[in-house]
Order: C-alpha cells, then sequence, then structure tokens
C-alpha cells in the first residue's frame, strides 16, 4: 500500500532532448519515497498552463517541465514560449498562497560536456523541502 | 432466403482518454485574436470538444483529431503546429505497431471500418502478413455496392470433421453417417488471453460477446461462466477434470491440451460423447505437421494450432511466421487426402481483420483471438501487468455489458472488412477462400521469380 504522504511529482520531458523516461529516473536520482509520473512531450510548448494548474488541483506536489537550451528547440521557440508560461503560473501559485516552488523549468540537454548537476540537485532539493499539496 | 447475419453495433465509449497520434501544439503567444480563428472552423470540432484529464495527463485533441492540417494551414500567424505524439510510439511493439492498437479501439468504440482519408504514406510490403497482396480483381464490378445490402456474402464457417465420400447401400439409402457439426457465422473463435489483470468481469465479457455473436469461447472452465456454457468450448486439462465440473461435459465442442496420452484422452471423450467434436489445442512446433496429420488419423475433429504473440513459430531456433506453417499443414493434409476430415484453426499474431483472410487464404479454416479482445477492453499492450504492475486502464474494473459491446463492436468492424476483401475477390462464401493461395501473390516468390533469375537466390537471414 503506498503511503498517504508519499510526494506526488510530474516531469513532464521534451521529447527531442535526447532522454527517455527510463534514462531521466536514473539521472535524476530521485528519492525512493516519491511517486514520479515522467511525461514525454512533442515539445516543452505542447502543455499548456492551464492543465498545468489542473495538475495541481488533483493534489500533485510539484510539477517540473524540462525543456530544450535555449536556440535548439526543434520548433524554433517553443521551449522559450513555455519559460513564459511557467513564470506567469508561478506568479498565479503565488497570488493564491501557494509555494512557487512547486513549479519549475528547467533547460538541459544530453550533450555530456554540459553539466546538469546543478539541476539535479536543485530538483531534489524542491522534493525534500515541500510540504505537502495544500489541495490534497 | 436464410436471414442475413447481422452484428448489431453500439458506440461504446472509453473510459480513458485513449493516446493519440497527434501531437497538436498551440503556441498561443502572439495570438492577434482574429475573427478568422482556426480553432473556431475546425470540421470535427476538437477544439471544442478539447479535455484535459489531470489525473491520466492525458489531453483529447491528440485522439479527436483527424490529421487533416487545417488548422495548421489557416491561422493566420502559423501559431499552431503539428507532429507525433510521442507517448503513441511508445504503445504496443515491433508487431503489436501503435497503429493496430488505435484501429482496434476505433473499431471497438464505433464498429465501423477504419478508413484512412489522408492517403496511405507507408511500405507496399513487410514481413509477416504484409508480404501477402490478395487479389481484388472484381473491385470494380457494379455490383460491387451491394456486399453490405442486397448480396448475401457468407462469413460461416463449420467446425468438425467432413466425410471423404458418401457410402449407398444397395437400395440406394445413404449408410454412412454424417458427423456431428456446428456452424459458426464468423470465422472467429475467441481464446484465452495470454496477458493482463484478468478476473471473471473479463472473461464474462467475452464470452457474453460470443453468445450474441453465436460463435464460441476456447477457455480452461470455471464456474461463473457456466450461464454461457453454450458457447463455452472447456479445455479439459487433467487439473480441470479433477475439479469435477459437471456441465462442461455438455458442452458442443470439448477441447484437449496436447499431451504425450492425447490418443486415450480423444478416446474417452468419444465413448462418452460421441456426438461432440473434438479440438486438440496444439503448438506450432517444428513437429506440428507430422502431429496434426496423425491427430487428424486419430480421430480429431478441429485442431486449433497456436505461435507466439508476434505469430511465430515456437520451440525453435529460427523460428518461421505462422502463415507459413499453417500454409506448410494445410498443403501436408491435401497430400494426405485427409483435409476435409479436419477443421484447422490458427492463433498468434492475428491482430487485423486482414490477417483473418490472409491466415484463411493460408489454409487455416478460422482463427482465434486473443490480444484484439484485450485491446478492445482498452489495453495499451504496456505489459505492465506482466512485471505485477497496476494496469493504466484499470481493465479489472470493467463492467460486463460493456466489454462485451465493445468487442462485438471490434467485431463488426471485422465482419464488414471480410465482406469487403471476399466482396473484392468475387467470392460469396468465406468457406471457398480457405486455401486458396492462387488468390494471394507473396512478394518473395515474386521477387525470386522475377530477380532470382537475374541475381541468384536471395542470401542472408531470408
Amino acid at each position: 500500500m503506498i503511503g498517504i504522504h508519499k510526494k506526488q511529482v510530474v516531469i513532464f520531458f521534451c521529447q527531442n532532448m535526447g532522454y527517455k523516461k527510463a534514462d531521466l529516473g536514473q539521472l535524476l536520482r530521485l528519492p525512493h519515497n516519491v511517486s514520479t509520473r515522467f511525461v514525454e512531450l512533442p515539445c516543452s510548448g505542447k502543455i499548456e498552463p492551464q492543465f498545468l494548474l489542473k495538475i495541481f488541483e488533483t493534489g500533485i506536489d510539484a510539477i517540473f517541465v524540462l525543456g530544450c537550451l535555449d536556440g535548439t528547440c526543434h520548433h524554433v521557440e517553443g521551449n522559450r514560449k513555455m519559460r513564459k508560461r511557467v513564470q506567469y503560473l508561478k506568479d498565479i501559485l503565488g497570488e493564491i498562497d501557494m509555494d512557487r516552488d512547486r513549479l519549475e523549468m528547467f533547460q538541459i540537454s544530453s550533450d555530456p560536456e554540459l553539466d546538469i548537476e546543478h539541476v539535479v540537485s536543485e530538483i531534489d532539493k524542491r522534493i525534500t523541502s515541500l510540504s505537502p499539496s495544500p489541495l490534497k | 432466403m436464410p436471414k442475413k447475419y447481422h452484428i448489431d453495433t453500439r458506440p461504446t465509449p472509453p473510459r480513458f482518454t485513449p493516446i493519440g497520434k497527434s501531437g497538436v501544439m498551440d503556441w498561443r503567444t502572439g495570438c492577434l485574436r482574429c475573427k478568422r480563428c482556426a480553432k473556431t472552423t475546425c470540421v470535427y470540432g476538437v477544439y471544442n470538444l478539447r479535455t484535459f484529464n489531470s489525473r491520466q495527463l492525458a489531453d483529447s485533441i491528440d485522439y479527436y483529431c483527424k490529421n487533416c492540417f487545417r488548422c495548421v494551414q489557416s491561422c493566420p500567424v502559423g501559431l499552431i503546429t503539428k507532429t507525433i505524439n510521442p507517448e503513441y510510439l511508445e504503445m504496443g511493439d515491433t508487431y503489436w505497431t501503435p497503429d493496430i492498437i488505435s484501429s482496434t479501439w476505433y473499431q471497438a468504440e464505433t464498429g465501423k471500418i477504419p478508413v484512412s482519408g489522408a492517403g496511405y504514406g507507408g511500405p507496399f510490403v513487410g514481413d509477416g502478413f504484409d508480404d501477402m497482396w490478395t487479389d481484388m480483381s472484381e473491385i470494380v464490378r457494379p455490383t460491387r455496392d451491394g456486399i453490405h445490402g442486397r448480396e448475401y456474402i457468407n462469413t460461416s464457417i463449420d467446425l468438425g470433421r467432413k466425410l471423404p465420400y458418401l457410402s449407398f447401400n444397395a437400395e440406394g439409402k445413404l449408410i454412412s453417417e454424417p458427423p456431428s457439426l456446428v456452424e459458426i457465422p464468423l470465422p472467429i473463435i475467441f481464446g484465452e488471453l495470454p496477458m493482463g489483470n484478468l478476473n471473471e468481469t473479463i472473461y464474462l465479457a467475452i464470452a457474453q460477446a460470443a453468445y450474441r455473436l453465436g460463435t464460441f469461447l476456447v477457455v480452461t472452465p470455471e464456474e461463473f461462466l457456466r450461464p454461457y456454457a453454450q458457447n463455452i468450448i472447456p479445455l479439459l486439462s487433467q487439473e480441470v477434470l479433477n475439479r469435477n465440473l459437471e456441465w462442461v461435459h455438455e458442452a458442443k465442442i470439448i477441447a484437449l491440451p496436447h499431451s504425450e496420452t492425447i490418443k486415450q484422452s480423444i478416446e474417452r471423450i468419444k465413448t462418452a460423447r460421441s456426438e461432440a467434436p473434438v479440438l486438440v489445442k496444439l503448438p506450432l512446433t517444428p513437429k506440428a505437421k507430422e502431429l496434426v496429420t496423425q491427430l487428424t488419423m486419430e480421430g480429431v475433429d478441429i485442431v486449433h494450432v497456436y505461435a507466439d504473440t508476434h505469430g511465430r513459430e515456437l520451440e525453435s531456433t529460427s523460428p518461421r511466421f505462422i502463415k507459413e506453417m499453417v500454409m506448410e499443414i494445410h498443403l501436408h493434409l491435401v497430400e494426405k487426402h485427409m483435409r476435409d476430415q479436419v477443421t484447422l484453426v490458427a492463433s498468434g499474431g492475428i491482430a487485423m481483420a486482414e490477417h483473418v483472410a490472409k491466415i484463411i487464404i493460408c489454409g487455416a479454416d478460422g482463427v482465434v483471438i486473443d490480444l484484439p479482445l484485450l485491446v478492445a477492453l482498452e489495453c495499451r499492450l504496456c505489459k505492465d501487468c506482466l512485471q505485477g504492475e497496476s494496469c493504466p486502464v484499470e481493465i479489472q474494473d470493467i463492467e460486463p455489458d460493456w466489454g462485451a459491446q465493445r468487442i462485438i463492436n471490434l467485431m463488426s468492424a471485422w465482419h464488414g472488412q471480410l465482406l469487403e476483401v471476399l466482396g473484392a475477390m468475387g467470392l460469396r462464401e468465406i468457406r471457398r477462400l480457405r486455401g486458396e493461395m492462387g488468390r494471394a501473390m507473396f512478394y518473395q516468390d515474386l521477387e525470386r521469380e522475377i530477380f532470382g533469375a537475374i541475381f541468384g537466390e536471395k542470401r542472408g537471414d531470408n
């Protein structure tokens, strides 16, 4: 039986980053007490802002969007548009008195030269520090 | 004229938003709020129907979209883009492709023949069943429009043994006793499911569908299936016989798994119930050809040969495909003058309606299907259940009526497609299609005949 306080996280990621679900699970080294759902998108810009809010409504603790680096979007500016949406939604979260840290977009790629340790540690930090969603 | 076989279909929507092929992307930023919004003029109204299921994390637009690209072309600022949903491409495997799964869902939902209006962009030949082209020479016939209406095309098959000849006495009276035959209106029998979080409800749904369609379900019998006893072919393994289920001995057809002692088992059943045809379930191994011949001589009426879920030969280092195996068995029986003494049904890798027609052309009388039934019940073939994980579409919680209707819809769509294939060939009986290999072209044979003389035999793994 899944514990009641198990944290729930949704991670959206762009298919063009070069990662698959299994790779990301390994890469992000998520703690075992977190239930994570990875959703692969054709582009990080696919997800509509109101849909993210709807996901929060169901009591999800945090949503992370992983998009491509600037200038490398397959759809030219999908990642840039998504970043703006995330900023906008973070403001809304702030206004309704939810933790702004529950939503974040990170831009990474599977380039082995690129150091993404700060992203991994940031996600880890966010997950460990978050209190359960007030909407649960 | 006998009453026409008709299947009652009813639209049966899925319980979960199916994974759609398209990935529609609407950038929004830069929208002029103009009066010519492409989203309001969608022919299928998918933007109005659009919902987001926040528990499944599924956007319904990807399922409703019909790929007409009208919105992509008509947005004045070009804010709509379309691509393929990566989650869609991850469904199934190399044999059970996302296209097969999603078209099965469509058929199970609507009961209609799937039509791809956006043109066919794929290859014209492939592996397995895709290297067969069926005869469509009669497709231009003026009465072609009548195949679903005026003309009667029969898709029934007989299960059981037929006499090679009739004997009469000196007064001209028939003395040979005709063996009992069981007629089913579709050349399709339902089989046991190879995976899934299976429970009573799922089998009840399948049994109900078998009952309403007039076909059978070959299954290890359980007490809960008793209401549908007339449409069950009980698989009597030793373990079942020990359980003492009385009603299974009354079944119209009795099935046995193949074993070393099969001869004795057949004799035992024949003594108890001489009129019931006996079906033997036999794996398609390299020895299958000899075993089918032997079983026929021992008095088996129906042989059910099964390959794995991809239609590959079992227990073989270089497995052949089911169609080659069935062809070999059929031709061997023809050579031995005993083809009509046995009914041959095949299973494994039958994923689409065209596969039914194709395997019948290769020499089977009918098919037994398993995975398409599961897909009709919304299965995504993710195989999570084989790892002991929970089912993403909670298949264990279905309503039997809903499940039965989805299966009936699928069978109606397959029946419609069989009529199309038979109509295009100018046949009026699916029984006539059996072993009609002259009605199909086999790519590998053609390649050998045409190019073999120039380039020599094909080398490598083929």
